[in-house]
């Protein structure tokens, strides 16, 4: 919005966007077409609250043009009629300066037209007029009515106000005397003594239902008493600020131009810098004679074996330490166990310089080594150990997870109430490469140490019930 | 997780069902939709009971009108014994209704084409009126009455605000309930 827009019309709105006068909510053109092919493109189209269902049409107000609604609404008054063109700025001088003028002579005046803004207007018009016909020399008037403080001349005037000195030629002339308003046209508004008896009548009637509250009467440009008078008000501006990263100056939000749009433009997300988490049941061997885990039903009171494997999308290797609540909470204190809580995941480099064998793939060969080792057991039929990793990739490791599952029984159940879902506290910590990312600018090999913890929750599945357990 | 019903079944192929069900062939019900209590439950032509909706007829009898929505994890019926004559006549939905996601509604009656918006919460024994709307998170207390072509707002019990009448606003209600009917009968059935 521009600033001399501001300045002319305040600080709202001034294109289509407005509120809902009774729930504060954006409101929307919508078409009041009865066929539905045409409503996108056709009118007679009307402000409406998606909220509240409040619309125009309780004012009386329809549009012919969906576009430019801030000026179509401020021509309007409550009920639907037009209001007049305001005076022009009639040269109230002429009139003699005693008589007041004519009603021919202002034909342009509405005497519907009585609110706070035409009749300031009103006022504004005669009194700047009848200024500059008393006294039309003063440099500090402009012929608007207001004061000019960047002429030179009018600085030399307000400095002799001060000084007490006499700047240029001394007026002398005798300066005509002004009028007050004499009439509706000038802005005069004579108060009615039975004007409040249509409210009291009214709030007889409809009652406290219908009075506007005071948070709405805060919202109009002019206090109104009942719901039914109050317009729909163009939202106030607002500053538009970026987010960018302190550290790398990276736009991590930019609002949307539009007021009613809640997108946000995020640039960067926490999930690519933070271990991807995935959950998988270890199906016991053929030889134990165990029926497989169903995460549908996962039987309870038996301990459970489950697959975690975390994956690394950082370029560094990342050594991590889990923790997790010896009982899930809950109704249910499920019993969970992490076999091998502290472990390494490898570097995320490209498969490219690993099979190449360059300078940076080296860093992160020997993790490559342990992937074929630290196995807990055999090919088949092994057995997790508790402090050793089940399986590890380049940049992926994989542990085994022990939940012992809470009896749950299906009278006391309520939904959802089996669901198991388990709590894990992440802790990260790796040496980042200060010269890969450009911040090193002697070019020697510095690291950083980089630390971040987290929690998170995993979900498994449903646990069975007792019933079905032991018939299984 | 999607939007979309599983299988679903014209009429009355409930998972637990251990309550009276009286429904029509039109009548479209979620195979994950919940229905408790030895009252009547009665279902109009051409309503939808969407996912997981649970309908309690513990207390008292549910009527449920023609046309009506009933949207996911919604909760009809008298969840706590009833404490007078009108609580015990049980819930009665109006033609039209449209009941949006995770809504509660104990209360005596709705009235033809009202819209429930979504966390809405009807207490026991209240009244609402046609061509109502009551507003996301508002709650209606119990034994409260809101009359017709009323929209009540805000949180918790809401402000009521009563709708001009000839605006043809209870029409445009009408239209947007039907044509959300529709949407969801040609999504379920594929005609």
């Amino acid at each position: 919005m521009p600033l001399s827009v501001i300045k002319s019309e305040g600080p709202r709105c001034s294109r289509n966007c407005f509120n809902c006068p009774i729930c504060t909510a954006p409101l929307a053109t919508s078409s009041l077409n009865p066929d539905p092919e045409k409503r996108a493109v056709s009118g007679p189209w009307v402000l409406s609250c998606g909220f509240c269902n409040w619309s125009t049409l309780e004012l009386g107000w329809q549009f012919e043009n969906k576009k430019n609604m801030h000026q179509q609404v401020a021509k309007l008054r409550n009920g639907g009629q037009s209001r007049f063109a305001r005076t022009p700025p009639t040269d109230f001088a002429k009139s003699g300066g005693s008589e007041p003028p004519s009603e021919t002579e202002t034909p342009f005046v509405s005497e519907l037209d009585d609110t706070p803004d035409a009749a300031f207007a009103s006022f504004r018009s005669f009194y700047s007029s009848q200024l500059s016909a008393s006294n039309p020399a003063d440099p500090l008037l402009t012929p608007s009515g207001g004061f000019n403080y960047s002429s030179p001349s009018s600085l030399a005037r307000i400095m002799s106000l001060y000084t007490g000195r006499s700047f240029g030629k001394k007026d002398t002339g005798k300066s005509s005397l002004m009028r007050e308003t004499s009439d509706f046209s000038e802005g005069l508004r004579i108060v009615d003594p039975t004007c409040d008896d249509e409210a009291i009548r009214k709030l007889r009637t409809e009652g406290w239902t219908r009075t506007a509250s005071v948070a709405q009467q805060a919202g109009q440009h002019h206090a109104s008493n009942f719901v039914a008078n109050l317009r729909p008000m163009p939202p106030l501006l607002r500053t538009k600020r970026s987010k960018r990263c302190r550290a790398c100056r990276h736009l991590l939000v930019k609002p949307e131009q539009k007021v009613q749009s809640t997108r946000f433009r995020i640039r960067l997300v926490a999930l690519n810098y933070i271990p991807t988490i995935s959950f998988k049941p270890l199906q016991p061997s053929p030889s134990t004679e165990l029926p497989p885990i169903d995460l549908k039903a996962i039987p309870p009171l038996r301990p459970s074996q489950f697959l975690l494997t975390l994956k690394n999308p950082l370029f560094d290797v990342v050594k991590v330490t889990l923790a997790t609540p010896v009982q899930a909470p809950g109704r249910y204190s499920h019993k969970v166990t992490i076999l091998c809580p502290e472990f390494e995941i490898g570097s995320n480099v490209d498969q490219w310089d690993e099979a190449l064998g360059d300078g940076k793939s080296q860093r992160s060969s020997k993790f490559l080594g342990l992937s074929k080792v630290e196995y807990a057991g055999g090919e088949s039929g092994r057995v997790a150990e508790a402090g050793k990793v089940w399986e590890k990739g380049r940049n992926w490791t994989t542990v085994v997870v022990e939940v012992v599952c809470a009896a749950i029984t299906e009278n006391e159940s309520e939904e959802d109430e089996d669901v198991l879902e388990i709590p894990v506290f992440v802790r990260m910590e790796w040496e980042a490469d200060l010269e890969r990312e450009g911040k090193d600018e002697a070019k020697t090999e510095r690291k950083e140490k980089r630390e971040l913890a987290y929690w998170t929750v995993v979900g498994v599945g449903r646990v069975g019930k007792l019933g079905a357990a032991s018939t299984s | 997780m999607t939007a979309r019903p599983s299988p679903i079944s014209r009429s009355s192929t409930l998972k637990p069902s251990t309550s009276p069900l009286s429904t029509t062939p039109t009548t479209l019900i979620s195979a994950s939709a919940f229905c408790t209590g030895l009252h009547l439950i009665t279902l109009g032509s051409k309503t939808i009971v969407q996912l997981r909706a649970r309908l309690t007829s513990s207390y008292g009898p549910i009527a449920v009108g023609d046309g009506c929505i009933l949207s996911e994890r919604v909760s009809i019926g008298l969840l706590r014994p009833p404490e007078n004559e009108q609580e015990a006549k049980g819930v009665t939905l109006s033609a039209g209704v449209l009941i949006e996601t995770g809504a509660v509604v104990e209360g005596a009656s709705i009235g033809a084409y009202t819209i429930i918006e979504a966390g809405a919460k009807i207490g026991k024994g209240a009244v609402v009126g046609a061509n109502s709307k009551v507003c996301a998170g508002v709650e209606i207390g119990e034994g409260a009455i809101v009359e017709d072509d009323t929209v009540v707002f805000g949180s918790g019990w809401g402000e009521m605000r009563k709708e001009k009448k000839g605006l043809g606003l209870d029409g445009m209600r009408k239209v947007w309930v039907d044509s959300q009917a529709d949407t969801l009968r040609s999504m379920w059935t594929g005609k």
